[in-house]
Protein backbone atom coordinates (compact mmCIF):
# COMPACT_ATOMS: atom_id res chain seq x y z
CA UNK A 1 0.00 0.00 0.00
CA UNK A 2 2.60 2.44 0.81
CA UNK A 3 4.35 1.62 -2.12
CA UNK A 4 1.34 2.30 -4.44
CA UNK A 5 0.85 5.74 -2.79
CA UNK A 6 4.72 6.71 -2.96
CA UNK A 7 4.10 5.71 -6.94
CA UNK A 8 1.15 8.10 -6.71
CA UNK A 9 3.20 10.70 -5.32
CA UNK A 10 5.96 10.37 -7.83
CA UNK A 11 3.50 10.35 -11.01
CA UNK A 12 2.28 13.28 -9.64
CA UNK A 13 5.20 15.20 -8.54
CA UNK A 14 7.08 14.23 -12.83
CA UNK A 15 3.69 15.47 -14.10
CA UNK A 16 3.57 18.85 -12.12
CA UNK A 17 7.36 19.00 -13.62
CA UNK A 18 6.81 18.26 -16.98
CA UNK A 19 3.18 19.59 -17.87
CA UNK A 20 1.48 15.88 -17.92
CA UNK A 21 2.88 13.39 -20.99
CA UNK A 22 5.74 15.85 -21.10
CA UNK A 23 3.96 18.73 -23.20
CA UNK A 24 3.89 21.92 -21.58
CA UNK A 25 0.86 23.82 -21.19
CA UNK A 26 1.06 26.39 -24.14
CA UNK A 27 4.60 25.38 -25.70
CA UNK A 28 4.42 25.33 -29.54
CA UNK A 29 7.01 23.99 -31.91
CA UNK A 30 6.65 25.95 -35.15
CA UNK A 31 8.45 25.30 -38.33
CA UNK A 32 11.97 27.03 -37.27
CA UNK A 33 10.89 27.89 -33.94
CA UNK A 34 9.57 27.19 -30.54
CA UNK A 35 7.82 29.31 -27.92
CA UNK A 36 5.38 29.48 -25.43
CA UNK A 37 2.08 30.90 -25.65
CA UNK A 38 -0.04 32.13 -22.33
CA UNK A 39 -1.29 28.70 -21.32
CA UNK A 40 -5.24 29.60 -21.20
CA UNK A 41 -4.80 31.12 -24.38
CA UNK A 42 -6.35 29.11 -27.42
CA UNK A 43 -5.10 27.97 -30.31
CA UNK A 44 -7.39 29.88 -33.75
CA UNK A 45 -6.62 27.80 -36.35
CA UNK A 46 -8.79 29.97 -38.47
CA UNK A 47 -7.72 33.52 -37.36
CA UNK A 48 -4.36 33.59 -39.68
CA UNK A 49 -2.99 37.02 -39.98
CA UNK A 50 -1.79 37.94 -42.82
CA UNK A 51 1.21 40.57 -43.69
CA UNK A 52 0.76 43.56 -45.34
CA UNK A 53 3.45 43.46 -47.49
CA UNK A 54 3.51 40.94 -50.48
CA UNK A 55 6.94 38.99 -50.63
CA UNK A 56 6.60 35.76 -53.62
CA UNK A 57 7.53 32.25 -51.61
CA UNK A 58 7.76 29.65 -53.73
CA UNK A 59 6.92 27.79 -49.89
CA UNK A 60 4.11 27.90 -48.09
CA UNK A 61 4.36 30.36 -45.14
CA UNK A 62 3.78 29.31 -41.45
CA UNK A 63 1.40 31.08 -39.19
CA UNK A 64 -0.03 30.31 -35.79
CA UNK A 65 -2.33 32.49 -33.57
CA UNK A 66 -3.49 32.26 -30.22
CA UNK A 67 -6.48 34.45 -28.65
CA UNK A 68 -7.29 35.22 -24.96
CA UNK A 69 -10.19 33.01 -23.93
CA UNK A 70 -11.78 36.54 -22.69
CA UNK A 71 -14.26 37.86 -25.65
CA UNK A 72 -15.75 41.16 -26.19
CA UNK A 73 -19.53 40.21 -25.13
CA UNK A 74 -20.75 42.41 -27.73
CA UNK A 75 -18.92 41.30 -30.83
CA UNK A 76 -17.59 37.81 -29.72
CA UNK A 77 -13.92 39.11 -30.77
CA UNK A 78 -10.57 37.96 -28.31
CA UNK A 79 -9.42 40.78 -26.82
CA UNK A 80 -5.96 39.87 -27.69
CA UNK A 81 -4.32 37.58 -30.20
CA UNK A 82 -1.09 36.86 -30.53
CA UNK A 83 0.49 35.58 -34.21
CA UNK A 84 3.75 34.26 -35.71
CA UNK A 85 4.00 34.31 -39.11
CA UNK A 86 7.14 32.66 -40.97
CA UNK A 87 8.03 32.93 -44.73
CA UNK A 88 11.23 32.62 -47.02
CA UNK A 89 10.99 34.99 -49.66
CA UNK A 90 12.34 33.81 -52.87
CA UNK A 91 14.14 37.17 -53.49
CA UNK A 92 17.01 38.11 -50.67
CA UNK A 93 16.06 40.61 -48.25
CA UNK A 94 17.46 42.34 -45.63
CA UNK A 95 15.75 43.95 -42.75
CA UNK A 96 17.71 47.06 -42.92
CA UNK A 97 16.02 47.82 -46.38
CA UNK A 98 12.90 46.18 -45.80
CA UNK A 99 11.61 47.45 -42.61
CA UNK A 100 11.07 51.29 -43.93
CA UNK A 101 9.24 49.56 -46.55
CA UNK A 102 7.00 47.47 -44.34
CA UNK A 103 6.27 51.25 -42.04
CA UNK A 104 5.98 52.97 -45.20
CA UNK A 105 2.51 50.42 -46.26
CA UNK A 106 1.03 50.94 -42.73
CA UNK A 107 1.75 54.83 -43.48
CA UNK A 108 0.52 54.28 -46.92
CA UNK A 109 -2.78 52.04 -46.03
CA UNK A 110 -4.21 55.01 -43.50
CA UNK A 111 -2.54 52.99 -39.90
CA UNK A 112 -1.05 55.36 -36.88
CA UNK A 113 2.55 54.46 -36.69
CA UNK A 114 3.08 55.50 -33.22
CA UNK A 115 6.63 54.15 -32.72
CA UNK A 116 9.53 52.08 -34.08
CA UNK A 117 12.71 51.06 -32.61
CA UNK A 118 15.07 47.53 -32.33
CA UNK A 119 15.85 44.80 -29.95
CA UNK A 120 16.96 41.06 -30.07
CA UNK A 121 14.81 38.16 -29.70
CA UNK A 122 16.91 35.34 -29.27
CA UNK A 123 20.19 37.18 -29.93
CA UNK A 124 18.87 37.53 -33.40
CA UNK A 125 18.09 41.84 -34.70
CA UNK A 126 14.72 42.07 -34.87
CA UNK A 127 12.75 45.67 -35.51
CA UNK A 128 9.82 46.69 -34.42
CA UNK A 129 6.56 49.13 -35.30
CA UNK A 130 3.27 49.94 -32.58
CA UNK A 131 0.39 50.80 -34.73
CA UNK A 132 -2.85 51.37 -34.35
CA UNK A 133 -5.76 50.53 -36.47
CA UNK A 134 -8.41 53.37 -36.06
CA UNK A 135 -11.28 51.39 -37.93
CA UNK A 136 -11.15 48.75 -35.76
CA UNK A 137 -10.15 50.72 -32.23
CA UNK A 138 -6.89 47.59 -32.48
CA UNK A 139 -3.29 48.45 -31.16
CA UNK A 140 -0.58 46.26 -32.67
CA UNK A 141 2.70 45.83 -32.09
CA UNK A 142 4.83 43.86 -34.43
CA UNK A 143 8.54 42.50 -34.69
CA UNK A 144 10.22 41.59 -37.50
CA UNK A 145 13.04 39.60 -38.40
CA UNK A 146 15.14 37.93 -40.91
CA UNK A 147 17.80 35.20 -40.43
CA UNK A 148 21.00 34.46 -42.30
CA UNK A 149 18.59 32.20 -44.76
CA UNK A 150 16.61 34.63 -45.62
CA UNK A 151 13.64 33.50 -43.67
CA UNK A 152 11.34 36.84 -42.35
CA UNK A 153 9.41 35.87 -39.25
CA UNK A 154 6.52 38.76 -38.19
CA UNK A 155 5.66 38.29 -34.56
CA UNK A 156 2.67 40.37 -33.63
CA UNK A 157 0.67 41.16 -30.55
CA UNK A 158 -2.73 42.60 -31.87
CA UNK A 159 -5.34 43.88 -28.97
CA UNK A 160 -7.95 46.23 -28.24
CA UNK A 161 -6.80 50.04 -27.43
CA UNK A 162 -8.27 49.55 -23.96
CA UNK A 163 -6.69 45.73 -23.17
CA UNK A 164 -3.56 46.26 -24.95
CA UNK A 165 -1.55 47.18 -21.72
CA UNK A 166 -3.57 44.65 -19.35
CA UNK A 167 -2.40 41.57 -21.82
CA UNK A 168 1.39 43.47 -22.93
CA UNK A 169 3.04 41.00 -19.71
CA UNK A 170 2.03 38.11 -21.03
CA UNK A 171 2.55 39.13 -24.52
CA UNK A 172 6.57 40.16 -23.58
CA UNK A 173 6.52 36.51 -21.93
CA UNK A 174 5.96 35.20 -24.90
CA UNK A 175 8.51 37.07 -26.83
CA UNK A 176 10.94 36.31 -24.44
CA UNK A 177 10.32 32.29 -24.90
CA UNK A 178 10.66 32.30 -28.57
CA UNK A 179 13.61 30.46 -29.49
CA UNK A 180 14.82 30.36 -33.32
CA UNK A 181 15.97 27.42 -35.06
CA UNK A 182 19.61 28.02 -36.34
CA UNK A 183 20.84 25.38 -39.29
CA UNK B 1 14.37 18.25 -21.65
CA UNK B 2 17.06 19.85 -23.90
CA UNK B 3 15.86 22.74 -25.48
CA UNK B 4 16.83 22.50 -29.71
CA UNK B 5 18.82 25.75 -28.98
CA UNK B 6 21.31 23.86 -26.56
CA UNK B 7 22.05 21.23 -29.32
CA UNK B 8 24.74 22.78 -31.02
CA UNK B 9 26.22 21.05 -34.36
CA UNK B 10 29.54 22.11 -35.36
CA UNK B 11 29.80 22.36 -39.22
CA UNK B 12 33.65 20.53 -40.02
CA UNK B 13 34.19 18.11 -42.01
CA UNK B 14 34.85 15.25 -38.97
CA UNK B 15 31.70 15.84 -38.40
CA UNK B 16 30.22 15.40 -41.59
CA UNK B 17 32.26 12.30 -42.10
CA UNK B 18 31.08 10.59 -38.70
CA UNK B 19 27.58 11.91 -39.73
CA UNK B 20 27.72 9.91 -42.92
CA UNK B 21 29.52 7.27 -41.37
CA UNK B 22 27.13 6.99 -38.48
CA UNK B 23 23.96 6.70 -41.35
CA UNK B 24 24.34 4.93 -44.14
CA UNK B 25 26.23 1.23 -44.98
CA UNK B 26 29.95 1.13 -45.13
CA UNK B 27 29.28 0.21 -48.96
CA UNK B 28 27.62 3.15 -49.70
CA UNK B 29 30.15 5.84 -47.93
CA UNK B 30 32.41 6.41 -50.59
CA UNK B 31 29.02 7.08 -53.00
CA UNK B 32 27.45 9.55 -50.48
CA UNK B 33 31.38 11.80 -49.91
CA UNK B 34 30.99 11.49 -53.73
CA UNK B 35 27.24 13.00 -53.82
CA UNK B 36 27.64 15.43 -50.95
CA UNK B 37 30.75 16.91 -52.52
CA UNK B 38 28.97 17.72 -55.53
CA UNK B 39 27.77 20.76 -53.84
CA UNK B 40 30.04 23.30 -53.03
CA UNK B 41 32.04 23.15 -55.83
CA UNK B 42 30.82 26.00 -57.80
CA UNK B 43 31.05 29.38 -57.21
CA UNK B 44 28.06 30.79 -55.35
CA UNK B 45 27.76 27.33 -53.88
CA UNK B 46 28.55 28.67 -50.08
CA UNK B 47 28.95 27.42 -46.50
CA UNK B 48 29.89 23.68 -47.77
CA UNK B 49 29.74 21.68 -45.02
CA UNK B 50 26.76 23.33 -43.30
CA UNK B 51 25.06 22.88 -45.98
CA UNK B 52 26.37 18.95 -46.46
CA UNK B 53 24.80 18.52 -42.92
CA UNK B 54 21.63 19.73 -43.77
CA UNK B 55 21.23 17.70 -47.34
CA UNK B 56 22.32 14.75 -44.45
CA UNK B 57 19.68 15.67 -42.29
CA UNK B 58 16.93 15.88 -44.78
CA UNK B 59 18.24 12.63 -47.08
CA UNK B 60 17.12 10.79 -43.78
CA UNK B 61 19.62 8.06 -44.59
CA UNK B 62 17.55 7.54 -48.27
CA UNK B 63 20.19 7.33 -51.14
CA UNK B 64 17.54 9.50 -53.85
CA UNK B 65 16.41 11.38 -51.79
CA UNK B 66 20.67 12.61 -50.65
CA UNK B 67 21.02 13.21 -54.58
CA UNK B 68 17.35 15.24 -55.02
CA UNK B 69 18.66 17.60 -51.81
CA UNK B 70 22.49 18.44 -53.26
CA UNK B 71 20.76 18.98 -56.65
CA UNK B 72 18.10 21.46 -54.53
CA UNK B 73 21.22 23.08 -53.09
CA UNK B 74 23.10 23.56 -56.28
CA UNK B 75 20.19 25.88 -57.73
CA UNK B 76 19.47 27.76 -54.13
CA UNK B 77 21.68 26.28 -50.96
CA UNK B 78 19.42 28.37 -48.61
CA UNK B 79 16.12 26.45 -49.54
CA UNK B 80 17.99 23.68 -48.24
CA UNK B 81 18.82 25.55 -44.94
CA UNK B 82 15.37 26.44 -44.81
CA UNK B 83 14.11 23.12 -44.34
CA UNK B 84 16.78 21.56 -42.27
CA UNK B 85 15.44 24.86 -39.78
CA UNK B 86 12.51 23.60 -39.97
CA UNK B 87 13.00 20.59 -37.99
Amino acid sequence: MRRIVFSIFVLVVLAAFTGGCGKTPGFHRGDGFTVNFPPSWIKNKDWVVEPRFNLKSKFEPYSVTYVTPEQDPDTLEPYASISIYRTKPDMQIWLEDEFPNIVDTFYNNGYDVLDKGEVKIDNQLAKWLVYRDNRKGLLNLEFYIVNDNNVLFRIQYCARDDKFSQYRPLFEGVRESIKLNRW
Amino acid sequence: MRHPKEITMEYTAEVLQETVKKSFAQADHLYVMETLNMYGVEPGELERVKVQLAILKLCDCDLDRLMHYVTRAKRDYRDVLFEAENF
